[in-house]
């Protein structure tokens, strides 16, 4: 019997017709992705694309039912592709890439879809593609897993919650003191080995600025300028990195385990209420004896970490050059791993902390999320068994009201017995707070790349005033980086073109009405979708309702760019070591961050901001430093 | 092992070892439930798959396995041990060797005849028989039945909030000696804020008893012996992290009602004949043995239920020096009570692996039981369930002499299987199979009920 009658049993003629003419996109092809694929192949999709960065690896093969051993380090996308075509029957089209990619995925292209389904590993890109959805109404249905927890969740714009209406939880971070200076529990050595002394020996550029307003968790200026120092002498060390010379990493050791420890130990303040640390003996720093082998499940004696730490350390003095004078921190990499875990844990020795072995600390480095193949099953079967409902092709099965569908997770596997497999809670309607999706009206305005070159900024503001009739005085601020373009009382780049203001496709404009007293138009967030498809001078704005609100009810520029702020600390994360955390996740999450490098980045950001004249670059400042502080008012 | 390192961190190499060694046997026709089924178990690492066919007329289309034995050895790390059998023959053979399987699992099965004959089976093997998951689809519509011939012991059930096993109620001596070691009368604060809130609650529980405390302690009691005991030290007391910790887990210093009570429970209730019978299940049979262990070990020493400390220490507010020791304390009583248990086993000539007696020990509060199911493989058909009379009335159309009542309120019941609810059974049933092979978490009791409309499930016992 071939599939289709099958399927039209199911979901009758008409309904076949359309889903076999609909295009569905599936962003990532990892544990819920390949599970999806070959769920939506058999549902009969007429057409497919499938997004994925990644490369295979061999700890997804224990879900990822797609790959083999073979294919380890190919692209997972057009692998998962090519293991499908025996049992395909769908057009497939896929990518590797990233998602967040612009110029290659760009707002336009995204249109071509009917639904979306969402099988990623990161906040950072959920967070992205749920902005899209937002901006093309176009259906969602976001998932995850960790271990036997699981949700699927439809988003449908404008009619239910959307990804960020309810909080996500953040990345964990520790103040800086704790990091450098006085470590209490594993992780906290663990945090120092990966995300600080791994980078500065290794990685290309060791950044060595380090700011004054950085969280450092203290007040104690004695300690603060230890830390500084001793990130520059760190710095010292990478030469001995550089210089191959392997016989000199004893002095990597003393430096970092008696002459740092010293330091610290002058700080008498720190080890009032705290039992001070002891640093490495000189007899104690020496290089192996003999060859052992690390045990990954139990701890070893100190001489052995120390041993070890040679024998890493010797490797990828050896790597250093040979890969370009770079080498990142990867759980999967096992000199990577196995320096993280001999400095993390003759630290922890050193402050009286208990060691772990490499199993454990590979967990907490490289973040690892439990998965296994049956709750990526469960959840990809739940989440394109929905998206028939979703697109309302069960004739049968109706929907009236897209509040009346359910989301599910899977409670806690263990707790079947106790009639808690599922929960399934209805779907809740937009959150009339969320900075997202209810704050503010969102549209795409379409336009020809020569646009960019010829609009003035006032001509796209007076085009804007006109189109949803705001008044006079209004403010323009670009909300990708919180930068304000226009105000009432800034309005020298009025004459510049958009182009000349660094705005282009990707960009986000935020307009409000600053003018009304008792009545105001809701904000408008409006994205610029540059199409070299379309003809010359198009410049399309969207056709929306902008309603006119009560003082005090619309969105204030503060509040967006709280969200935003919110936003770029996530990126932040993700950019530093291609892991965030948050919720419920398929893979690599759970991301420990410390303070600094949030603001690092910000600062980055702010320096390419330039404008002319005086008062006004204050003041275009002053919106930057936004992303430093939350007190700034505006007006 | 690197293969399966996302998954070890849910049931250890213990479990995956389990995985590894098991062989499953499936039963069916040749349905997406059913190479859903399998392509998970071979994913978790289940080395050995027989499949007993069930022949189907109707032959479904949408598989991704074109053929199982080759499309499915490469999913496995090792080698696959693949056998198929045509399931008539196999019921016809009287001395089918049935205790292999780790598990039996029974998927879409057609044929009411059949489902009487494999019960009739099991009935002659009694508790000699492996578990049965029997699991149906159709439309957007599902079931899964455990039935279990003796009783399941789950070494690590996993629960969701950890609970350390810290005796506050009934310190040992060692542990007493050093509680009274700190002299809260002759304390500075800066000492004070050093001390692990374990020793404030043990001083607490000491003083409630020497008061003449007899009646039960509560969480109130134990608050005001707290400040009777640490206020003398002045107000400032009040904002130290150890003392406001001591407050918080005052709790643990009172009786619970919660899982020890339980296995008090399990422990008073066990009978050593037991262990006379042959058991089907290694696991079930070391983990009973333990158990009988403890009993015998509370009954010789008249220590009234004795139970293995897990040794392990929750962070809390201290000087690294007080936690060390108090971590030591608790390591060497855990080491002791271990022994203990190892010498009764070596008096009653009894084994159980090293690692079963690791997990036993340091995990013990987290030791579960299932009894053996009241009903057979036919129990599906005695409930009043209306979604499961309306499903195994479509499984078994036309075939059932009993009439059940079924009503049609179920939307798209009949409309064939759907892929997406094969998907989701398939992955639930996998998962219950592994739950009961590697003991860790607990499986389902008896019945689990899904419905995709609305995505709502129910789980009951028959």
């Amino acid at each position: 019997m071939p599939r289709e009658t099958n399927l039209v049993k199911i979901i009758g003629e008409d309904s076949f017709k359309k889903l076999r003419s609909s295009k569905c996109l599936l962003v990532g092809a990892g544990g819920i992705g390949s599970e999806l694929l070959k769920d939506i192949i058999l549902m009969e999709f007429g057409e497919i694309h499938i997004v994925d960065l990644d490369t295979i690896d061999l700890s997804n093969l224990n879900r990822q039912f797609l790959f083999r051993q073979k294919d380890i380090k190919q692209p997972k996308s057009t692998t998962a592709v090519k293991a499908v075509q025996h049992f395909n029957n769908s057009k497939l089209v896929p990518y590797q890439g990233n998602v967040m990619d612009i110029s290659a995925f760009p707002l336009h292209w995204f249109q071509q879809f009917d639904i979306v389904f969402n099988a990623l590993d990161n906040l950072a890109a959920r967070r992205y593609v749920n902005k899209i959805s937002q901006f093309l109404s176009l259906p969602l249905l976001e998932s995850g897993t960790a271990g036997f927890d699981g949700y699927m969740q439809p988003i449908i714009p404008g009619k239910t919650e959307c990804f960020e209406c309810t909080k996500k939880e953040t990345p964990k971070t520790f103040p800086v003191c704790t990091i450098r200076s006085t470590p209490s529990q594993p992780i906290h050595c663990i945090v120092w080995a990966k995300n600080f002394l791994f980078n500065q020996l290794f990685a290309s550029e060791a950044s060595i600025n380090e700011d004054d307003d950085k969280d450092w968790g203290t007040d104690d200026s004695e300690e603060i300028k230890r830390i500084k120092q001793e990130t520059n002498e760190l710095h010292e060390l990478q030469k001995i990195v550089i210089s191959k010379d392997v016989s000199r990493i004893p002095e990597i050791l003393r430096k970092l385990f008696v002459q740092d420890i010293n330091k610290l130990l002058a700080i008498e303040n720190l080890w009032k209420t705290r039992t001070r640390p002891v640093p490495l003996s000189d007899s104690q720093i020496k290089g192996p004896t003999q060859a052992i082998k690390f045990d990954s499940n139990s701890v070893g004696t100190l001489q052995e970490q120390i041993s070890h730490f040679f024998t890493t350390t010797r490797k990828l003095m050896d790597r250093y050059a040979k890969e370009q004078n770079h080498i990142e921190f990867d759980k999967d990499d096992a000199d990577t791993l196995e320096f993280v875990v001999t400095a993390a844990n003759i630290r922890c020795h050193i402050f009286n902390i208990p060691m772990k072995s490499v199993f454990d600390i590979k967990q907490i480095a490289g973040n690892i999320i439990p998965a296994i193949a049956t709750t990526n099953a469960i959840i990809a079967g739940l989440s394109s068994l929905i998206s028939l409902r979703v697109l309302n092709l069960l004739e049968y099965a109706p929907v009236t009201k897209y509040t009346d569908l359910n989301m599910a997770f899977t409670a806690k596997a263990s707790n079947l017995s106790q009639n808690r497999y599922l929960s399934n809670p209805k779907l809740a309607p937009p959150n009339c707070n969320c900075p997202v999706c209810s704050k503010v009206c969102r549209g795409v305005i379409r336009l020809s790349s020569d646009c960019l070159k010829k609009i003035k900024l006032s001509d796209l503001v007076c085009l804007i005033r006109e189109k949803y009739a705001f008044p006079n005085d209004i403010s323009l601020l670009d909300a990708s980086n919180q930068r304000l373009l226009l105000d009432y009382d800034f309005e020298d780049l009025n004459d510049r073109t958009l182009s000349e203001v660094n705005l282009g496709n990707g960009s986000i404009l935020l307009f409000s009405d600053e003018e009304g007293d008792t009545m105001v138009r809701k904000s408008i967030e409006l994205y610029l979708d540059v199409n070299d498809e379309l003809p010359h001078n198009t410049c399309r704005l969207p056709d929306i309702e902008v309603p006119l609100l009560k003082v005090g009810s619309n969105l204030s520029k503060n509040e967006v760019e709280e969200a935003n702020k919110r936003d770029n600390d996530i990126a932040t994360a993700t950019g530093s070591d291609g892991v965030e955390g948050i919720v419920v996740l398929d893979e690599d999450e759970g991301d420990i961050i410390i303070d600094t490098e949030q603001v690092n980045e910000s600062k980055k950001r702010s320096a390419d901001i330039e404008v002319s004249g005086g008062p006004s670059i204050k003041r275009a400042k002053l919106v930057n430093e936004l992303n430093n502080s939350d007190v700034v008012e505006l007006d | 092992m690197e293969r399966y390192d996302r998954q070890l961190r849910l049931w250890g190499p213990l479990g995956q070892d389990n995985l590894n060694r098991s062989r499953v046997c499936v039963i069916g026709p040749a349905t997406p439930l059913l190479q859903e089924v399998f392509k998970n178990l071979v994913l978790a690492g289940v080395s050995s798959l027989t499949w007993l066919k069930e022949k189907c007329a109707a032959q479904s289309s949408s598989l991704f396995l074109a053929d199982f034995k080759k499309d499915l050895e490469p999913m496995a790390s090792n080698q696959l041990e693949y056998e198929e059998n045509d399931l008539v023959n196999i019921l016809q053979q009287s001395r089918y060797d049935w205790t292999r399987f780790s598990v039996v699992v029974l998927t879409c099965l057609s044929k009411h005849s059949t489902l009487l004959d494999l019960n009739e089976v099991k009935r002659q093997r009694g508790a000699n028989f492996p578990p049965v998951l029997s699991a149906f689809v159709s439309g957007f519509y599902g079931y899964m039945n455990l039935v279990l011939s003796e009783t399941h012991f789950i070494l690590r059930a996993h629960p969701e909030s950890k609970k350390y096993d810290l005796r506050l109620q009934n310190p040992w001596p060692e542990l007493v000696n050093y509680v009274n070691t700190f002299d809260l009368s002759r304390v500075d604060l800066a000492t004070f804020s050093g001390i692990p809130y374990i020793v404030l609650l043990i001083k607490c529980v000491t003083k409630l008893k020497k008061d003449g405390n007899n009646e039960k302690i509560t969480t109130d009691l134990v608050k005001d012996a707290l400040s009777q005991i640490c206020l003398p030290l002045g107000n400032n007391v009040l904002y130290e992290p150890n003392y406001i910790e001591a407050r918080r887990y005052a709790y643990l210093a009172c009786p619970q009602n919660d899982s020890s009570n339980e296995l008090e429970d399990l422990l008073r209730n066990l009978k050593i004949s037991y262990c006379g019978h042959e058991w089907f299940d290694i696991y079930n049979h070391e983990i009973l043995t333990l158990l009988l262990a403890l009993k015998s070990i509370s009954e010789e020493s008249e220590e009234l239920g004795f139970q293995p400390l897990t040794g392990s220490l929750p962070d809390m507010e201290s000087t690294t020096e007080n936690y060390i020791k108090l971590k030591e304390l608790y390591e060497v009583k855990a080491k002791l009570d271990r022994f203990r248990i190892e010498q009764s086993l070596t008096r009653s000539k009894k084994k159980v692996s090293k690692d079963v007696l690791g997990t036993f020990c340091s995990h013990y509060g987290e030791i579960r039981r299932i009894m053996p199911s009241k009903s057979d493989l036919l129990g599906i058909f005695s409930t009043s369930n209306t979604l499961l009379n309306a499903l195994v009335v479509v499984q078994f159309c036309g075939q059932l002499t009993e009439i059940i009542e079924s009503k049609d309120e179920f939307t798209g019941l009949q409309a064939d299987g759907n892929y997406s609810v094969m998907a989701f059974l398939g992955g639930a049933v996998a998962q219950e199979a592994i739950k009961l092979i590697t003991h860790h978490y607990v499986p389902i009791d008896n019945l689990f009920l899904y419905n995709g409309v609305d995505n709502s499930s129910t789980t009951y016992k028959i």
